[in-house]
């Protein structure tokens, strides 16, 4: 094993060829390695739509999320809620895409020790996996749930709206892999974008409004008595990550060779290193 | 039309604060209360409290070196806690709180030398800085809970203030402890008695009646929290019945308000008894339970609630 991973000349060589041509690639990213202010003055925030009517609940986006950033086995960047509403007469059954809202004013950003949560100008809220020490109270302070704690690095996890797609102009895994097209990503600045459009026109919600967090992420055709259904159900508590998989006879090492044979090949892994775009320091405060 | 909602799928939740940070809040909660119960003595000059405020002065340091051990267990990765040093952000309390559990055991460790060498201006002088220091070091873990706004039984202004009160209840019943153990088994033991004086048996019917003092303090902040928990919104009346109806019921109703508080309340009145050493002992042992049954259930019932 030791001999396979070592370095031999030509893949060194491959290596450092590679290197230089992302770097240099880099520089033409459209949004990358530019200061706060330019970045400001181009006017971009991004957001989602979700349109609830066109959500069928095939869980697409929930492959196309791990297929793009390898989530490991039992955690989830983005899922679909699903509710039955009603008794037998007249039953309705609805689905909540949830992700990530990359709120306006985050709580997780606020309340992060070590600043390992950031904001960038365009609005979306990282997290410097490098920085975060694992104290969890981001996952207790989010009130919509959408935090893990990544069970292999070792740090808190969440939605980073595919940073590395979009920073590359392309849309977010999610949006791509939804057939209903219920997931509408796009720039909320740009009047002539469809999310911003649907938004101007159409009546939107976003999720826990009380909360004064300002989600980015809006709901067409929400349905609140399905959103807040779990609260009195707590028959399904009792199942935490691990006994799920536990009674589909999966153990942690094999989740753990699952995590690492993916490693490396996913989208998210393959690309260049968003985070030295921005100065954290000056960025993550509010 | 009646609302029946099922749900038939969700991401599993899981409650990620859980055991270590509940013994870390059991733990500083005492250091605050031992400090402030020293301060009686050397600094507002109470002088019968002196023999007793100096176990104070000893347990507050002790446990606050213990406490601050859990949290860093408790991080996913241990080895990077000197993040907390130097990458602060002052909008977080925990940032807060890296900065007191720094400065507060240096200040307890040097009020406690200045006590050894019997030096009062310089004793008064770590005592008035450790004043705030310990409400601060207590108080910032209520704001720690308070500020995830998402979880409703942690988001109430009480949270800091049912946190303090608690603290003083289960320093007191340890002080109490610690004195009945030390008249009681160490009196003969001359390097203990070199540096602790005896401990008078009116002083510990006194520490007595402060628990009962702090217990009926404890006991409207806990009454408060959950009554109004239970009236308000829908969230917040989800987990008061979590906590009243649901799996915790044992824990709070028994353990925290009726063993803890109810029970210890009614017999420190009763004349005859409060003045026993053996029910002394029990009462404040109980009284511990209780508050550690607090701490526990104050974290994890929080989060038991999914919030989506």
């Amino acid at each position: 094993m030791a001999d396979n991973e070592k370095l031999s000349r030509r893949d060194m060589l491959t290596l450092g060829v590679i290197t230089l041509g992302s770097l240099s690639f880099a520089q033409f990213l459209p949004t990358a390695l530019e200061s706060k202010e330019a970045q400001k003055n181009k006017k971009i925030r991004y957001g989602m739509v979700i349109d609830l009517k066109k959500c069928i609940g095939c869980n697409a986006c929930v492959i196309a999320c791990k297929q793009e950033n390898n989530n490991p086995i039992g955690y989830y960047r983005t899922w679909v809620k699903d509710v039955e509403r009603g008794s037998y007469p007249q039953v309705k059954r609805g689905f909540i895409p949830l992700l990530c809202n990359h709120c306006e004013s985050p709580i997780c950003n606020r309340n992060c020790p070590v600043k390992a949560t950031y904001q960038r100008p365009d609005g979306l809220v990282l997290i410097d996996y490098d920085r975060c020490i694992g104290c969890k109270y981001c996952m207790v302070s989010c009130p919509y749930n959408m935090r893990f704690p990544h069970p292999y690095r070792r740090t808190a996890d969440k939605c980073t709206f595919c940073v590395h797609r979009v920073d590359r102009g392309l849309k977010p895994a999610c949006v791509d892999a939804c057939i209903g097209k219920a997931r509408i990503f796009g720039n909320l600045l740009d009047p002539t974008s469809e999310a911003s459009q649907l938004i101007a026109r159409q009546p939107v919600h976003v999720l826990k409004p009380e909360q004064n967090t300002k989600p980015r992420v809006f709901f067409l055709n929400l349905d609140y008595i399905m959103v807040e259904a779990n609260k009195n159900d707590f028959e399904y508590m009792k199942y935490s990550h691990r006994k799920v998989f536990q009674e589909m006879n999966i153990n942690e090492s094999q989740m753990k060779d699952n995590y690492q044979f993916l490693k490396g090949k996913c989208g998210a892994d393959r690309t260049y290193n968003y985070k030295l775009k921005v100065n954290i320091d000056k960025v993550g405060a509010l | 039309m009646e609302e029946v909602c099922r749900v038939i799928y969700n991401a599993p939740h899981e409650i990620y604060l859980a055991t270590p940070i509940a013994i870390y809040f059991f733990l500083t909660g005492i250091s605050a209360a031992s400090f402030i119960i020293s301060t009686l003595a050397y600094v507002f000059g109470i002088k019968r409290f002196k023999a007793a405020g100096k176990i104070g002065a000893v347990i507050a340091p002790l446990v606050l070196i213990i406490g601050p051990l859990f949290l860093i267990y408790d991080l996913l990765r241990p080895v990077r806690f000197y993040h907390l040093m130097y990458m602060f952000n002052y909008h977080s309390p925990v940032s807060w709180g890296s900065v007191l559990l720094t400065i507060y055991p240096i200040n307890c460790l040097f009020y406690l030398y200045y006590i050894w060498k019997e030096d009062y201006p310089k004793i008064r002088f770590f005592g008035y800085l450790g004043i705030p220091l310990a409400i601060a070091v207590h108080g910032y873990t209520g704001f720690i809970l308070a500020l995830a706004k998402g979880i409703a039984l942690w988001n109430t202004p009480l949270m800091p203030i049912y946190f303090l009160v608690s603290a003083m209840v289960s320093g007191t019943a340890l002080l109490i402890i610690l004195s009945i153990f030390k008249e009681t088994f160490l009196k003969t033991n001359t390097m203990i008695t070199r540096f602790f004086p005896p401990v008078e048996k009116e002083v510990i019917w006194e520490l007595g009646r402060l628990l009962a003092v702090f217990i009926a303090l404890d006991f409207l902040v806990a009454f408060s929290d959950i009554v109004l928990l239970y009236y308000t919104t829908p969230e917040n009346s989800i987990v008061a019945k979590v906590m009243i109806k649901g799996p915790f019921r044992n824990m709070f109703l028994v353990m925290e308000i009726g063993l803890g508080m109810v029970l210890p309340f009614i017999v420190l009145l009763i004349p005859k008894l409060n003045k026993s050493y053996p029910v002394l002992v029990t009462i404040a042992v109980l009284v511990l339970i209780g508050i550690w049954a607090m701490r526990y259930v104050t974290v994890v019932a929080g989060q038991y609630v999914p919030l989506m």
